[in-house]
């Protein structure tokens, strides 16, 4: 076994692992909220509804979260054990997306098992992709989106866990503070720019929304913005000199 | 002569204003215990990062096992280096970390692991950030000497240890290295009680290397010589005083100079009293900031 196959093995044990974890406490309060509170709507004709937003919500949030935060811990750790950065990085961008492949499938197993649970609860059951794309998709197509957009967060968190990896806790109150200022800022520099740029046309073509296999155009993108933060994440990395984050020490 | 194992020519590593270590040029050869020893700041840890590639230098070369070293997963794959900072994942158990470490390291001896675990006491259930100070530097010692590294290297290893433990380390970490030769670098604080494990001192100060010695030749470089004060300052003219104390008429003087046997029985025919210099105290002296190298 060369050291990227042990590199790729020893991310993915503990990304699963922790995706297991809490997964299973995502699963569970998702579940619960589509049952009990959240998506189950009714309609103004008496007809019950529901969607299956709750489940790739929390698994995209945990993701998210995830990764970033034990970027710093996997990297320094292999680093220790006599790891290139090429393999590390490398390691890290084959087990996100083989991350990505699984939790899509898990994802839309679990969405498939609500279906026949709402359905014999006697709701009409709206897939959210069958619902913004406005026709009857395969499974082939709404794993690849789902693929595609868990992609993109892992990708994107990568990124980020590299800057936060880089700039210590400079960056963490950066992010925050943006993150925070992101509520009041952004929509009022959208309304002031949407006489230059549609953001809504923009969001459309980014989610394919109106197109004929629209979801193929949405997974093309998401795959897109996914690699490039892929690329910039894998440069970062390998340029990075190592440094022992302070909760550490 | 043994082969050398790290060749290092004007390697210069520089943070921001401050030049952590300064045109250092080294050959370490095989099979040989070295100690690295150096004031806080001095760059002990820098090298050993650069030597390990966890940062990269300014300029010069690393050569270890006479390819270039860094990043090279080839050297990497051959060095296992323990640092002082604390680079393992929190959440990881003990047992965890040892069959993770196992399997980056072919050389690594997993029944030699489990006997250093029992004979440290160290709970392999535990996870990481359960440990005490100690026991996180018992992991680090397990580690380090159970890869069996051709190249092993410890900064600080025995951090937290109380004097038993630490004794139990030297002891083990002689006894291994007698089985299995191989080149460790040890960079301690703990000076007296690690000196005799060392086959070379290797010392730095304000990032250069200012000597590199067997630890025997360190040891007779210099000498205290005591006695009444106008005839120590008289015998000792024309020798390299590096430091003088008084005691009412009495004074001591450490000298940095090889005596032979006549210059010996000269000092004692005069009434001097010639005894050996503690390795501690030749370190303060060789890194007094007052003193010129």
């Amino acid at each position: 076994m060369n050291r990227l196959t042990k590199c790729l093995k020893f991310e993915l044990k503990k990304s699963t692992m922790g995706m297991l974890y809490y997964g299973a406490i995502f699963i569970g309060i998702s579940a619960l909220i589509t049952l009990f509170i959240g998506t189950g709507v009714s309609s103004d004709s008496g007809d019950h509804y529901a969607s299956s937003m709750s489940f790739f919500m929390p698994f995209s949030i945990f993701l998210f979260i995830s990764v970033m935060l034990t970027y710093s811990y996997h990297y320094n750790y292999l680093l220790m054990l006599g790891n290139s950065r090429k393999n590390i990085m490398l390691s890290q961008i084959m087990s996100y997306t083989i991350i990505s492949i699984g939790t899509a499938i898990v994802v839309r197993l679990l969405e498939f098992g609500m279906e026949l649970l709402y359905t014999n609860l006697h709701y009409q059951y709206t897939n959210i992709l069958n619902f913004v794309y406005k026709t009857n998709l395969s499974l082939f197509s709404t794993i690849l989106w789902y693929f595609a957009l868990f992609s993109f967060i892992c990708f994107f968190s990568l990124f980020l866990g590299t800057l936060r990896y880089k700039f210590g806790r400079m960056f963490s109150r950066i992010f925050w503070v943006a993150f925070a200022l992101s509520w009041i800022v952004v929509p009022f520099i959208i309304s002031k720019l949407n006489s230059h740029i549609n953001f809504d046309l923009l969001l459309k073509h980014l989610f394919g929304i109106g197109y004929k296999n629209g979801i193929y155009l949405a997974t093309g993108n998401f795959l897109i913005i996914a690699a490039l933060f892929g690329i910039i994440a894998y440069f970062i990395g390998i340029k990075q000199e190592q440094i022992v984050p302070e909760k550490q020490q | 002569m043994n082969d050398i194992v790290i060749k290092t020519s004007g390697l210069t590593k520089s943070y921001k204003h401050t030049k952590a270590l300064d045109d250092f040029t080294i050959s370490l050869e095989s099979n040989k215990i070295y100690g690295l020893l150096g004031r806080n700041g001095a760059g002990k840890t820098t090298f050993l990062n650069l030597l390990t590639s966890g940062i990269f230098a300014n300029s010069g070369n690393i050569e270890i096992f006479g390819e270039n070293a860094v990043e090279s997963e080839a050297v990497l794959s051959k060095v296992c280096y323990m640092p002082e900072k604390n680079m393992f994942m929190p959440k990881m158990k003990v047992k965890e970390i040892l069959a993770t470490t196992a399997e980056f390291y072919d050389s690594f001896d997993k029944d030699y692991a489990e006997k250093l675990c029992k004979k440290f006491s160290l709970s392999k259930n535990k996870r990481y950030n359960e440990l005490s100070r100690g026991y996180e530097s018992i992991v680090r010692i397990v580690i380090g000497l159970a890869s069996r590294s051709p190249l092993t290297i410890f900064d600080e290893p025995v951090l937290g240890l109380d004097a038993a433990v630490r004794e139990m380390f030297y002891k083990e970490l002689l006894e291994d290295f007698m089985e299995n030769p191989r080149t460790i670098i040890i960079s301690t604080h703990l000076i007296e009680e690690s000196a005799d494990i060392f086959n070379d001192i290797i010392i730095i100060k304000n990032g250069k290397l200012i000597s590199q010695t067997s630890t025997e030749e360190l040891k007779e470089s210099m000498f205290y010589c005591s006695g009444r004060a106008d005839i120590v300052d008289k015998a000792l003219s024309g020798y390299n005083i590096i430091h003088t104390e008084s005691v009412g008429s009495v004074k001591v003087c450490a000298v940095h100079q090889k005596l032979s046997p006549a210059e010996l029985k000269t000092l004692r025919d005069a009434n001097l009293d010639i005894s050996p210099i503690p390795v501690q105290k030749l370190f303060i002296y060789f890194t007094d900031n007052n003193m010129e190298a």
